[in-house]
């Protein structure tokens, strides 16, 4: 499904490196992507393949890579150099256990950080998470939305029982959605002069806010694209004051539109002493676990957290509000998820409930939600 | 259909564990019911452990995971031992006859014991004996018409298999008539 949203999305090339659990994405795209107008790509490695896509994308084709953590690991350099040189991209993280090759075919959620925190400056990576193969389709999209209006790669962090979970979806009724492009130069194939004041450089901002218009590289207009820092031109510089107002909008064009880029499902009671928050394969067992103990009279909120990163701090106020206490459902060891939002919990009580190795069942949720354990 | 029903299949790696369950679901998706087939396996592709979890419901389906299971169908020793803790009381639990020597013990559950790789044999193609087995277990919980079975086998298996549809489905027959010769106090 998360191949079939990026085709819909306009995805015109794809490359990746088969790993478990990402591969039915790969061999979804090798299938699909060439007859439905775009280039799909077997690369050599993961460094490669998300290379392959930078280089795609940068000409002005939306682009898409997949991966699990091992491949992930190798391509945390190069998602660094697409956030630099503001090249959308979207990338497909599907978790399996880890850490290093771990567990090919046991699921987990744990790379939630090592995805967010995967640059070196802590720059905010926008992450969604879907919790099915509907959302797989539907986040995708977003994704390729937000990776082109941003101009910056997205995460789409899935895990292996989303993965490889075989679910019905009715075509019919997916929205049909596409995603928005990148604002583009009018001047994307006329020969435009060099400006002197780069106001049309591909990398030109006025407020640390805007973003700036594209030109593809190998374009009639000049592309200075660089890893390194570099001013509103391109042009490597330290720390210039214009060098360090390109680094600062790296991060301020993301946070400025945060709240547009929130996604949660709320199914919350008013009069709720313990709210439920979780993500992704996890949620879906806790929304079962909320249901059985509303039968029994527990008086319990449910928020299901889609846009991970930024945190959507606004739905953490709101779902909070009256709440005596908070449980973090997530299928790793220490509480990942949990150890970010706490800090906008304030003195509410947060607890966790956390599972390595095994999906978490509904009856062990329940039995935190119902004050058994 | 009133309320979902939620199965494991269960056995090693190379029984068709993945397939039977896989073949059940699509079938239920072309009946017009939500489904989930989640798979889970260990590392090696022969020989280790295969499970897999199919829920069929007339309704959307919340969590693919569940705490017990209406039926299991065990194909090896652990699996049986495993997931006979797991059902529900007055669900069903079948198992294949020749690869499980201490048969389940719980006395609130409907147990069946299957011949179905002996059958399999017999019938000249041992790679049958899970259909053998679906076939049985779906004359025991009949979720989906056999015609939605086939229907779904002809989707699943890659076209240069498809002469071997009508094998498939002499298997299923063999495993209903099995059942019906269990039920009936015949000796096999």
């Amino acid at each position: 499904m998360m191949a079939e949203g990026a085709i819909q999305a306009g995805c015109a090339f794809f490359a990746g490196y088969p790993i478990t659990p990402a591969t039915g994405i790969f061999k979804a795209m090798i299938d699909e992507l060439p007859s439905r107008k775009g280039l799909a790509l077997s690369a050599p490695d993961e460094i490669s393949a998300i290379a392959y896509c930078i280089g795609a994308s940068m000409r002005g084709f939306k682009s898409m890579t997949a991966t699990s953590g091992p491949g992930w690991a190798l391509m945390t350099e190069s998602v660094q150099y697409a956030l630099m040189t503001e090249t959308p991209l979207v990338i497909a993280l599907v978790q399996r256990l880890g850490p290093s090759t771990g567990g090919a075919t046991q699921g987990s959620q744990g790379d939630v950080l090592l995805a967010e925190y995967c640059t070196s400056g802590g720059y905010t990576i926008p992450i969604l998470c879907p919790t099915n193969a509907r959302e797989c389709f539907e986040l995708t999209i977003l994704a390729f939305t937000w990776a082109e209006i941003l101009r910056m790669p997205v995460i789409v962090l899935s895990d292996k029982e989303i993965a490889m979970t075989t679910e019905s979806v009715d075509y019919e009724s997916l929205p049909q959605m596409t995603s928005q492009d990148r604002p583009k130069n009018s001047a994307f194939v006329e020969f435009g002069e060099y400006d002197k004041e780069r106001k049309n450089g591909t990398y030109y901002f006025h407020a640390l806010h805007e973003i700036p218009i594209f030109s593809p590289v190998g374009g009639s207009r000049k592309v200075t694209a660089t890893g390194s820092a570099h001013d509103k031109a391109g042009t490597l510089q330290k720390n210039s004051p214009e060098t360090i107002d390109v680094l600062a909008h790296l991060e301020e064009k993301l946070l400025w539109r945060a709240d547009d880029f929130v996604a949660v499902k709320q199914d919350l009671d008013p009069a709720a002493e313990t709210l439920v928050i979780s993500y992704g394969i996890s949620s879906r067992a806790a929304q079962d676990a909320v249901r059985q103990s509303r039968k029994s009279g527990a008086k319990v909120s449910m928020l299901t957290i889609q846009s991970l990163f930024p945190v959507p701090r606004k739905k953490l106020r709101q779902a909070t509000e009256g709440v005596k206490r908070v449980i973090v459902v997530e299928e790793n060891l220490r509480g990942l998820y949990r150890s970010v939002i706490e800090r906008y919990l304030g003195p509410i009580q947060v607890r966790g409930v956390n599972k390595i190795g095994a999906m978490i069942t509904p009856a062990e949720i329940r039995s935190v939600i119902e004050g058994a354990v | 259909m009133q309320r979902s029903h939620e199965i494991i299949f269960a056995g090693f790696g190379g029984q068709g564990i993945l397939s039977m369950g896989q073949i059940l679901g699509y079938a239920a998706m072309i009946e017009g019911k939500e489904v989930s087939w989640m798979p889970s396996y260990g590392p090696e592709m022969r020989g280790g452990t295969a499970n897999c979890i199919v829920i069929i419901s007339p309704g959307r389906i919340s969590s693919p995971i569940i705490t017990q299971f209406d039926s299991a169908v065990a194909l090896n020793q652990p699996s049986v031992e495993k997931f006979e803790k797991r059902l529900k009381s007055n669900g069903l639990m079948m198992y294949e006859e020749s690869t499980v020597i201490t048969p389940p013990t719980r006395e609130d559950l409907r147990i069946l014991s299957i011949p179905a790789v002996s059958e399999a044999i017999a019938m000249g193609k041992k790679q049958v004996a899970n259909m053998i087995m679906l076939g049985a277990f779906l004359s025991v919980q009949p979720l989906v018409r056999k015609e939605s079975v086939m229907d779904a086998l002809s989707k699943v298996l890659p076209e240069r298999h498809h002469h071997l549809l009508p094998l498939n489905e002499q298997a299923l027959d063999v495993g209903k008539g099995l059942v019906s010769r269990i039920e009936a106090g015949v000796a096999h």
